[in-house]
């Protein structure tokens, strides 16, 4: 599994890089950038797997001994769950509201907020605007007149959300 | 398709395990620092992996020789690598379900019938109390964690808050999220 495990770990990290070179500050859809690029780069395993030696010239023997259809899956699944977890670091970093406010304070004068300044930085206003800009882009909410709705992707979205919650008994 | 291999069934066993220990966990947990609850669900996790691995065959019984990976410490740890990662997953979305904006505006909705005005919206964010739900959680945490001191109607952030933003801000550049100054 060792050379599927390095293939899929090498093609997400040069994924990660074009990503961050496509993306400007505060883009707008960053996710259509992840998932457009993240489309090619599973043809291109399958490519390098079939192309390269078993032990990609650096592997001991024992861990170049995986059969090939076995290597091959476990690479794409492993190219799924690492391409995942930059995805989902992202957007903790991108979204978490703990992180904005660190470094709010970080860029602040004196590293001092007031609870009024920040309400204008991370109030609820300026949040929900963002959210629901974000919500709306990636087609989980329409808006019909002054109300939103959510679209049929949205009302399963929370429904997972809705279910998870249950499972793990969590509330805000 | 064949089976995959014995590391990856048993992380998906001990994945099951993680989430049973975590529900478990957070409906006996009564403080407030419940990720303490989903890192000992991990670790439980993990042990019933090891535990598993070491006491099972390398075909687990019922295996295809073209499915057993030939070296088991590559099995094992290609297994455990798998844990880890969905466990980071189960993370992300517990904390974005639960407590992240997104998925509460989501639920709110879909519990209308007739739609949502975002003034209604804003009604479910607000409290009784100077701070809106979102900071309500947030800015007591930083506060025990350290990070952030409450002194004369602001907070001022201390020595571990400001290393904190430091790696926070250069992070948020790196990934384009920020302008740089």
């Amino acid at each position: 599994v060792a050379k599927g495990l390095l293939l899929s770990a090498c093609l997400v990290a040069v994924w990660a890089a074009a990503v961050r070179l496509l993306l400007r500050p505060r883009s707008e859809a960053p996710l259509n950038v992840m998932v457009t690029t993240w489309v090619p780069v599973v043809p291109v395993y399958v490519l390098a797997y079939r192309l390269t030696p078993a032990d990609l010239g650096v592997l001991p023997a024992p861990l170049a001994a995986t059969p090939m259809p076995l290597g091959l899956l476990n690479g794409v699944l492993a190219l799924a769950v690492l391409s995942l977890t930059v995805v989902q670091v992202y957007y903790h970093f991108h979204n978490s509201i703990t992180l904005r406010l660190l470094t709010e304070f970080a860029r602040a004068p004196h590293h001092a907020l007031t609870p009024a300044q920040i309400e204008a930085v991370c109030g609820v206003q300026v949040l929900l605007d963002e959210r629901l800009r974000a919500l709306e882009r990636a087609r989980l909410l329409r808006r019909r007149g002054d109300r939103l709705y959510p679209t049929a992707a949205g009302s399963l979205a929370a429904g997972i959300a809705r279910v998870w919650r249950a499972v793990l008994r969590v509330s805000p | 398709v064949r089976v995959p291999v014995k590391g990856l069934i048993l992380a998906a066993v001990s994945l099951c395990v993680l989430v049973a220990t975590a529900a478990a966990g957070l409906r006996i947990y009564r403080g407030d620092r419940e990720y303490r609850v989903l890192l000992g669900a991990l670790a439980s996790s993990a042990a019933v992996y090891a535990a598993l691995f070491a006491a099972l065959p390398p075909d687990l019984g019922f295996l295809a020789r073209g499915a057993v990976e030939p070296d088991a410490r590559a099995d094992f740890w290609n297994g455990m690598l798998f844990l880890v990662l969905v466990f980071h997953g189960i993370w992300a979305v517990t904390y974005m379900v639960w407590t992240g904006p997104t998925a509460r505006v989501l639920l709110a909705l879909s519990r209308a019938r007739r739609g949502v005005s975002v003034r209604e919206l804003w009604r479910e964010f607000e409290t009784g109390d100077r701070a809106s739900v979102l900071l309500r959680r947030r800015l007591p945490k930083l506060t025990q964690g350290g990070y952030l001191r409450e002194e004369r109607g602001r907070y001022v952030l201390l020595p571990r808050g400001r290393a904190a933003g430091r790696m926070v801000t250069y992070v948020k550049r790196a990934i384009g999220d920020l302008e740089r100054a």
